[in-house]
């Protein structure tokens, strides 16, 4: 057989050889990925459901009228409620600015209307 | 040399004989996997997987939590969907000798004595592959049950899915009995021809077709030895729609807590309170006491006694609004002033105008009219500060005479929506009932005779829900322009991938029409703001600190078809601070204890028992959105703020005690 021929051969089959190899080995890892991911699913969707637990009886501590009743509690008592004058909001990445005007148009009613009428009126009488 | 010509041909045979079996074979597989390959395909996954549903999260309902200035915003839900277990067995793989001690063990964990156990052995009993023996497991016990089963199956050789576990998400509700009527719930038990969820009542029915979700697949494996919660999901669930109510949960406890100690106090059937924003009519709070659970739906529904306080009585209950109706009859008479000018004609009264109000006869009413104490001369003010009938009833006279009874049924339905639903999100709401000319009552009398304006001037003779009181109220509050109350900001679905599609946007809905003039709305206002002040009928009614305007009523409640003398429908509805107002807050209690306290008065009267309850919510609600107060001098004599000669109104009040005294008891 011609040594050359052969070489060639050899190396061709090593070539092939590993990568067959290779793709088999790549086979197997995604086979190993697409057994472990149901149970990846399943683990995420027990966590997910873990967490809407936990949020549940944190919202059930945080009860309003839950909260209500502590906010009358001694220890508490140096909270109040704030003004809304005595808020400063500010946004993150935002300059500082005025409030935007409330896009509904506000609508006051004149309470003085009648004071002077009244008045008025009596002294006539 | 004839033997091997035998061999051969016989070789032959059996050659072709064997080749003709194997094509026939070749043929079968030819026939079952390409021919029929789709048939027995679909019979062989029959047998060994089985699709079952894969459920979806009913969408839920969020707290508006943008109402106060300078809070954080977040996500209060109403209610959760917390993934829980029903329990099955499958009798047919559960040997008989078995029975008794998987029933006496299951019922110890689930804690079944008595009748409850007798009931788990019958399902182990019965001829069937899927029996349910518990609903509503949770997670932790759903463990227990599956370790003990795991190893006793392990032990006796059962087959382990001969107790499974089957998931679904139940309702539950972190705030308890908080919003209950309104949310309402979805039975425990699902249709069984459809499977999806019954809604029961309240926003869950009214907006049952968004909350649904859409129910996925998983496909599962059918082995002995295969655990039935594995298995891949093949269609994945859509949840459903979440609502974003314009209800906020501190407003709503607030709410409850003063309602529950009014009914208690008054030792009434029942109470609620509405506290509504007059420009947009979002509702705030809608509270109701006795309260409902709606986790504890079965417990309501079992008992007769508790079942009428599972309805909205805020929207399902009608009553005579009483002396409510008059400062919107009193907005009608100067709306009538209004047209009469653009007539050109002389008006209907001056707010101003002296008014003999000594009981009196009036056309077409065989009793005279009357008000609870005799107050000889009243002007606009005075009349409703004093909450007189007579003045009301005059003033409807020369409404009836000038515009003619027409004008004043159209007013009433068209301006204040009387006799139509206000359309609010809830089911069974009552239209009330506005007397039609020419129309019969069920006991064949007229529902509209000669004396009825006066007593729709009174309030009396038309039947309203506490919604359509609180939008009247509202457009009296926000300046003449209707309002139509709601209880949903907006409507939106979560996307797969984390983004939100808006369903329903309820500033998109809004629209704005004005119904009264801003003039007539002032008078009124001024009028009004006399009602909780000294000399008022309502001071129990005063928000110290702030402006406030409200009116009271009591009403005879109507039983067996007659007017009782002893069961009433007390009721108050004002809105604060008069110059922005914030909320219209209506306060209803149903029959309060019927009693006269010395020093007191009648306790039944909504002065006494209704009053008192807008005061407490209306102070705690402007303090909790953090409202400066805008009568810093408006306090209780005792307080030592309390500044008579600063404090809101009080110079305007001081002046009619002057004009009441000069008309009324100086012999004038």
């Amino acid at each position: 057989m011609n040594p050359a021929l052969f070489l060639r051969l050899l190396i061709c089959l090593t070539v092939l050889g590993g990568y067959l190899y290779w793709t088999i080995d790549q086979q197997n890892e995604i086979t190993q990925l697409r057994i472990a991911l149901p149970q990846l699913a399943k683990e995420i969707d027990e966590i997910r459901e873990e967490n809407t637990l936990l949020r549940y009886e944190i919202e059930s501590f945080e009860n309003p009228l839950h909260l209500l009743q502590l906010s009358r509690l001694s220890s508490f008592s140096h909270l109040k409620q704030p003004l809304s004058k005595e808020i400063f909001t500010i946004r993150e990445g935002e300059p500082l600015s005025l409030p935007s005007s409330s896009s509904i148009q506000e609508i006051s009613i004149p309470s003085k209307l009648s004071l002077a009428a009244i008045l008025l009126h009596v002294r006539e009488e | 040399m004839r033997q091997a010509v035998g061999n051969k041909r016989r070789l032959v045979l059996l050659f072709i004989f064997l080749f003709s079996l194997f094509s026939l074979v070749i043929f079968q597989f030819f026939r079952i996997q390409i021919l029929e390959g789709e048939k027995w395909a679909k019979k062989a996954d029959a047998q060994h997987r089985l699709v079952v549903v894969e459920p979806c999260k009913r969408g839920q309902f969020y707290s508006n939590t943008a109402i106060k200035e300078g809070h954080l915003i977040s996500k209060h839900p109403f209610v959760i969907d917390v993934l829980h277990f029903h329990l099955y067995v499958d009798p047919q793989l559960i040997p008989e000798r078995l029975r008794g001690p998987i029933t006496d063990r299951l019922a110890a964990f689930l804690e079944a004595e008595g009748v409850q156990k007798i009931r788990i052995r019958e399902q182990l009993e019965k001829k069937s592959r899927s029996r349910r023996v518990a609903l509503w497991l949770t997670k932790s016990l759903r463990d227990e049950i599956y370790s003990w089963w795991s190893a006793f199956a392990r032990k006796e050789r059962v087959e382990r899915n001969a107790v499974f576990f089957v998931q679904d998400y139940r309702r539950s509700y972190p705030f308890g009995s908080l919003l209950g009527q309104v949310l309402h719930t979805i039975r425990d038990e699902r249709d069984p021809k459809t499977g999806r969820q019954i809604a029961a009542g309240g926003l869950e029915l009214i907006f049952d077709s968004v909350l649904q979700g859409k129910e996925g697949q998983r496909e599962l494996l059918r082995s002995p030895r295969h655990p039935l919660d594995a298995g891949k999901v093949v269609n994945e669930p859509e949840n459903g729609a979440d609502v974003l109510l314009t209800i906020n949960h501190t407003l709503q406890a607030i709410c409850e807590e003063e309602i529950a100690k009014a009914v208690t106090k008054a030792k009434a059937k029942a109470g609620w309170a509405l506290l509504m924003e007059p420009k947009t009519g979002e509702i705030f709070a809608l509270a109701q006491y006795p309260a409902f659970h709606p986790g504890k739906y079965r417990d309501y529904y079992n008992d007769p006694h508790l079942l009428e306080h599972t309805k909205v009585k805020a929207v399902t209950d009608v009553f005579e609004p009483g002396s409510t109706m008059k400062p919107l009859t009193l907005a009608l008479c100067l709306t009538a002033n209004k047209e009469l000018e653009r007539m050109g004609e002389p008006p209907l009264f001056s707010p101003f105008e002296k008014v003999d109000t000594h009981p009196c006869r009036l056309p077409g009413r065989s009793a005279p009219m009357k008000d609870l104490r005799v107050h000889p001369y009243l002007n606009m003010f005075l009349a409703l500060q004093k909450s007189s009938n007579v003045y009301m009833a005059k003033m409807i006279l020369r409404v009836k005479e000038r515009m003619g009874e027409e004008w004043y049924r159209r007013s009433l339905e068209e301006i204040f929506g009387f006799g139509k639903r206000t359309g609010v999100e809830l089911p069974s709401e009552s239209p009330g009932l506005l007397p039609t000319p020419g129309k019969k009552n069920p006991n064949g009398t007229l529902e509209w005779s000669a004396p009825t304006p006066y007593s729709l001037a009174i309030g009396h003779n038309l039947l309203t829900n506490s919604i359509q009181m609180a939008r009247a109220f509202a457009i009296l509050a926000n300046g003449g322009w209707d309002v139509k109350p709601t209880l949903v900001k907006r409507i939106v679905k979560p996307l797969p991938d984390g983004s939100e599609s808006v369903l329903f946007d309820q500033r998109a809905s809004a629209s704005r029409r004005r119904v009264l003039d801003p003039d007539v709305i002032r008078q009124v206002v001024c009028a009004l703001k006399a009602v909780t002040k000294p000399g008022g009928t309502s001071p129990k009614g005063d928000i110290f600190g702030y402006t406030e305007a409200g009116k009271s009523a009591t009403s005879e409640k109507i039983v067996a078809g007659r007017y009782s003398k002893r069961d009433h429908f007390s009721s108050f509805v004002g809105f604060a601070p008069v110059t922005h107002p914030l909320f219209v807050l209506f306060v209803g209690i149903d029959e309060p204890e019927f009693a006269y306290i010395p020093g007191m008065g009648k306790v039944h009267h909504g002065g006494q028992c209704a009053a008192p309850v807008f005061r407490a919510i209306g102070s705690r609600v402007l303090h909790y959105l953090g409202v400066e107060p805008d009568d810093p001098y408006g306090y209780g004599t005792n307080d030592p703020r309390y500044d008579p000669a600063r404090a809101d109104w009080m110079k305007e009040v001081k002046a009619l005690q002057e004009l009441y005294r000069k008309w009324n008891e100086s012999g004038s």
